[in-house]
Protein backbone atom coordinates (compact mmCIF):
# COMPACT_ATOMS: atom_id res chain seq x y z
CA UNK A 1 0.00 0.00 0.00
CA UNK A 2 1.37 3.40 -0.91
CA UNK A 3 0.39 6.47 1.06
CA UNK A 4 0.27 9.75 -0.88
CA UNK A 5 3.33 11.84 -0.11
CA UNK A 6 1.35 14.76 1.33
CA UNK A 7 -0.38 12.45 3.83
CA UNK A 8 2.94 10.88 4.77
CA UNK A 9 4.48 14.29 5.35
CA UNK A 10 1.49 15.50 7.35
CA UNK A 11 1.91 12.51 9.66
CA UNK A 12 5.70 12.97 9.79
CA UNK A 13 6.39 9.49 8.43
CA UNK A 14 9.45 8.34 6.55
CA UNK A 15 9.03 6.65 3.18
CA UNK A 16 9.03 2.87 3.69
CA UNK A 17 7.62 2.95 7.23
CA UNK A 18 5.84 -0.32 8.04
CA UNK A 19 2.11 0.14 8.55
CA UNK A 20 -0.37 -2.01 10.43
CA UNK A 21 -3.88 -2.03 8.97
CA UNK A 22 -6.94 -2.93 11.04
CA UNK A 23 -10.49 -3.18 9.76
CA UNK A 24 -12.88 -1.10 11.82
CA UNK A 25 -16.64 -1.44 11.92
CA UNK A 26 -18.14 -0.56 8.61
CA UNK A 27 -16.02 0.03 5.52
CA UNK A 28 -13.24 1.77 7.43
CA UNK A 29 -9.56 0.99 8.02
CA UNK A 30 -7.23 2.11 10.78
CA UNK A 31 -3.64 2.53 9.54
CA UNK A 32 -1.00 2.69 12.28
CA UNK A 33 2.73 3.20 11.67
CA UNK A 34 4.96 0.54 13.18
CA UNK A 35 8.29 1.74 14.50
CA UNK A 36 10.89 -0.92 14.98
CA UNK A 37 12.86 -0.66 18.18
CA UNK A 38 16.56 -1.24 17.84
CA UNK A 39 17.62 -2.52 21.24
CA UNK A 40 21.23 -1.70 20.51
CA UNK A 41 20.59 2.02 20.26
CA UNK A 42 22.40 4.03 22.88
CA UNK A 43 19.97 5.38 25.44
CA UNK A 44 22.26 6.11 28.37
CA UNK A 45 25.64 7.73 28.79
CA UNK A 46 28.63 5.39 28.46
CA UNK A 47 30.30 4.70 31.83
CA UNK A 48 33.70 6.05 30.93
CA UNK A 49 35.75 7.61 28.17
CA UNK A 50 37.10 4.28 26.90
CA UNK A 51 33.60 2.91 26.49
CA UNK A 52 32.46 6.18 24.90
CA UNK A 53 35.22 6.04 22.27
CA UNK A 54 34.19 2.49 21.35
CA UNK A 55 30.55 3.54 21.15
CA UNK A 56 31.50 6.55 19.07
CA UNK A 57 32.80 4.27 16.34
CA UNK A 58 29.65 2.19 16.42
CA UNK A 59 27.20 5.09 16.34
CA UNK A 60 29.14 6.75 13.52
CA UNK A 61 29.08 3.52 11.50
CA UNK A 62 25.31 3.24 11.96
CA UNK A 63 24.67 6.86 11.04
CA UNK A 64 26.88 6.63 7.95
CA UNK A 65 25.08 3.50 6.82
CA UNK A 66 21.74 5.24 7.31
CA UNK A 67 23.00 8.36 5.52
CA UNK A 68 24.07 6.24 2.56
CA UNK A 69 20.73 4.42 2.39
CA UNK A 70 18.85 7.73 2.42
CA UNK A 71 21.19 9.52 0.00
CA UNK A 72 22.26 12.03 2.63
CA UNK A 73 25.92 11.13 2.17
CA UNK A 74 25.90 13.15 -1.04
CA UNK A 75 25.29 16.48 0.70
CA UNK A 76 27.60 19.16 -0.61
CA UNK A 77 29.85 21.32 1.56
CA UNK A 78 27.67 24.32 0.69
CA UNK A 79 24.54 22.52 1.87
CA UNK A 80 26.25 21.47 5.10
CA UNK A 81 27.20 25.10 5.69
CA UNK A 82 23.58 26.10 5.09
CA UNK A 83 22.47 23.54 7.68
CA UNK A 84 24.93 24.95 10.22
CA UNK A 85 23.89 28.53 9.47
CA UNK A 86 20.23 27.61 9.94
CA UNK A 87 20.93 25.86 13.24
CA UNK A 88 22.78 28.95 14.49
CA UNK A 89 20.00 31.29 13.39
CA UNK A 90 17.37 29.15 15.10
CA UNK A 91 19.34 28.88 18.32
CA UNK A 92 19.98 32.62 18.34
CA UNK A 93 16.28 33.31 17.82
CA UNK A 94 15.40 31.00 20.69
CA UNK A 95 17.95 32.48 23.06
CA UNK A 96 16.72 36.01 22.32
CA UNK A 97 13.18 34.91 23.18
CA UNK A 98 14.31 33.37 26.48
CA UNK A 99 13.50 35.69 29.42
CA UNK A 100 16.48 37.12 31.27
CA UNK A 101 17.14 35.63 34.70
CA UNK B 1 46.83 15.18 23.73
CA UNK B 2 45.70 17.76 21.21
CA UNK B 3 42.68 19.76 22.31
CA UNK B 4 40.15 20.52 19.62
CA UNK B 5 36.79 22.16 19.19
CA UNK B 6 34.97 20.53 16.30
CA UNK B 7 32.68 22.91 14.43
CA UNK B 8 29.27 21.51 13.43
CA UNK B 9 30.24 21.60 9.73
CA UNK B 10 33.03 19.10 10.41
CA UNK B 11 30.80 16.97 12.61
CA UNK B 12 28.13 16.72 9.91
CA UNK B 13 30.70 15.82 7.24
CA UNK B 14 32.08 13.07 9.48
CA UNK B 15 28.63 11.74 10.32
CA UNK B 16 27.30 11.45 6.79
CA UNK B 17 30.33 9.88 5.16
CA UNK B 18 33.19 7.60 6.21
CA UNK B 19 35.39 9.15 3.52
CA UNK B 20 37.27 12.42 3.72
CA UNK B 21 39.36 14.35 6.21
CA UNK B 22 36.57 15.01 8.73
CA UNK B 23 35.91 11.30 9.11
CA UNK B 24 39.67 10.85 9.56
CA UNK B 25 39.62 13.44 12.35
CA UNK B 26 37.03 11.35 14.16
CA UNK B 27 39.29 8.33 13.75
CA UNK B 28 41.94 10.31 15.63
CA UNK B 29 39.40 11.18 18.31
CA UNK B 30 38.51 7.49 18.60
CA UNK B 31 42.20 6.64 18.85
CA UNK B 32 42.57 9.14 21.69
CA UNK B 33 44.97 11.41 19.80
CA UNK B 34 42.58 14.34 19.72
CA UNK B 35 40.31 15.33 22.58
CA UNK B 36 37.14 17.23 21.70
CA UNK B 37 35.85 19.98 23.97
CA UNK B 38 32.39 21.49 24.06
CA UNK B 39 30.19 23.92 25.88
CA UNK B 40 26.45 23.56 26.27
CA UNK B 41 26.03 25.97 23.34
CA UNK B 42 28.22 23.83 21.09
CA UNK B 43 26.38 20.65 22.09
CA UNK B 44 23.03 22.33 21.44
CA UNK B 45 24.23 23.22 17.96
CA UNK B 46 25.41 19.64 17.35
CA UNK B 47 21.87 18.46 17.96
CA UNK B 48 20.11 21.31 16.17
CA UNK B 49 22.07 21.01 12.95
CA UNK B 50 20.57 17.57 12.39
CA UNK B 51 17.09 19.12 12.28
CA UNK B 52 17.94 20.62 8.88
CA UNK B 53 15.66 19.40 6.04
CA UNK B 54 17.80 16.58 4.68
CA UNK B 55 19.58 15.72 7.89
CA UNK B 56 16.42 15.22 9.91
CA UNK B 57 15.82 11.99 8.02
CA UNK B 58 18.52 10.44 10.18
CA UNK B 59 17.16 8.49 13.14
CA UNK B 60 16.69 10.96 16.03
CA UNK B 61 17.63 8.30 18.56
CA UNK B 62 20.96 7.77 16.85
CA UNK B 63 21.64 11.51 16.88
CA UNK B 64 20.76 11.61 20.58
CA UNK B 65 23.09 8.63 21.08
CA UNK B 66 25.88 10.43 19.26
CA UNK B 67 25.53 13.39 21.59
CA UNK B 68 25.57 11.17 24.68
CA UNK B 69 28.70 9.43 23.47
CA UNK B 70 30.45 12.67 22.54
CA UNK B 71 29.71 14.17 25.95
CA UNK B 72 31.63 11.35 27.63
CA UNK B 73 34.32 11.00 24.97
CA UNK B 74 35.17 14.69 25.20
CA UNK B 75 35.25 17.31 27.90
CA UNK B 76 32.56 19.83 28.65
CA UNK B 77 33.73 23.30 29.65
CA UNK B 78 32.01 26.47 30.76
CA UNK B 79 32.69 29.62 28.76
CA UNK B 80 34.37 32.35 30.79
CA UNK B 81 32.33 35.07 29.14
CA UNK B 82 31.10 36.40 25.86
CA UNK B 83 33.63 37.04 23.08
CA UNK B 84 33.21 39.22 20.02
CA UNK B 85 35.79 38.04 17.54
CA UNK B 86 33.69 36.96 14.59
CA UNK B 87 31.23 39.29 12.89
CA UNK B 88 28.89 36.30 12.79
CA UNK B 89 27.72 36.56 16.37
CA UNK B 90 26.85 32.87 16.69
CA UNK B 91 30.34 31.80 15.62
CA UNK B 92 31.64 33.44 18.76
CA UNK B 93 30.18 30.54 20.77
CA UNK B 94 32.85 28.33 19.18
CA UNK B 95 35.57 30.83 20.10
CA UNK B 96 34.25 30.92 23.67
CA UNK B 97 34.44 27.15 23.87
CA UNK B 98 37.99 27.19 22.49
CA UNK B 99 39.02 29.81 25.02
CA UNK B 100 37.58 27.89 27.97
CA UNK B 101 39.19 24.66 26.75
CA UNK B 102 42.51 26.29 25.89
CA UNK B 103 42.05 24.42 22.63
CA UNK B 104 44.89 24.00 20.19
CA UNK B 105 42.56 24.05 17.19
CA UNK B 106 39.08 24.89 16.02
CA UNK B 107 38.38 22.40 13.25
CA UNK B 108 35.96 23.78 10.69
CA UNK B 109 35.01 23.51 7.06
CA UNK B 110 34.09 27.14 7.09
CA UNK B 111 37.29 29.02 7.90
CA UNK B 112 35.82 32.27 6.53
CA UNK B 113 33.55 32.44 9.57
CA UNK B 114 36.54 32.28 11.89
CA UNK B 115 38.68 35.19 10.74
CA UNK B 116 41.52 34.89 13.21
CA UNK B 117 43.27 32.67 15.69
CA UNK B 118 42.55 33.32 19.35
CA UNK B 119 45.28 33.18 22.00
CA UNK B 120 46.31 29.51 21.89
CA UNK B 121 43.79 28.41 19.30
CA UNK B 122 44.42 28.13 15.58
CA UNK B 123 41.68 27.85 12.97
CA UNK B 124 42.15 24.87 10.73
CA UNK B 125 40.31 22.57 8.35
CA UNK B 126 40.37 18.82 8.92
CA UNK B 127 42.53 18.41 5.83
CA UNK B 128 45.08 20.96 7.09
CA UNK B 129 45.19 19.34 10.51
CA UNK B 130 45.83 15.89 9.05
CA UNK B 131 48.62 17.29 6.91
CA UNK B 132 50.14 19.03 9.90
CA UNK B 133 50.07 15.87 12.00
CA UNK B 134 51.57 13.93 9.11
CA UNK B 135 54.46 16.41 8.88
CA UNK B 136 54.99 16.26 12.65
CA UNK B 137 55.12 12.45 12.53
CA UNK B 138 57.62 12.41 9.65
Amino acid sequence: MVLPRHLREMAGLEEGTMMKVDVLEGPRFLVTPQFTVDRDLITSKPKNRKEALLELGRVLDELRQEAKEKGIDKMSKAEINRAVAKARRDLKKESSKRPLK
Amino acid sequence: MIRVVVDSSSLVSAVISPAGPNAAVFELIKAGQLRPYFTNDVLAEYTRVFEYDRLRHLDRRRIAGLRLVLEVAGIKVKPRGRLKISSHETDNRIYECAQAAKADYIITENTKHFPKAHTYTKIITARQLLKLLEVERA
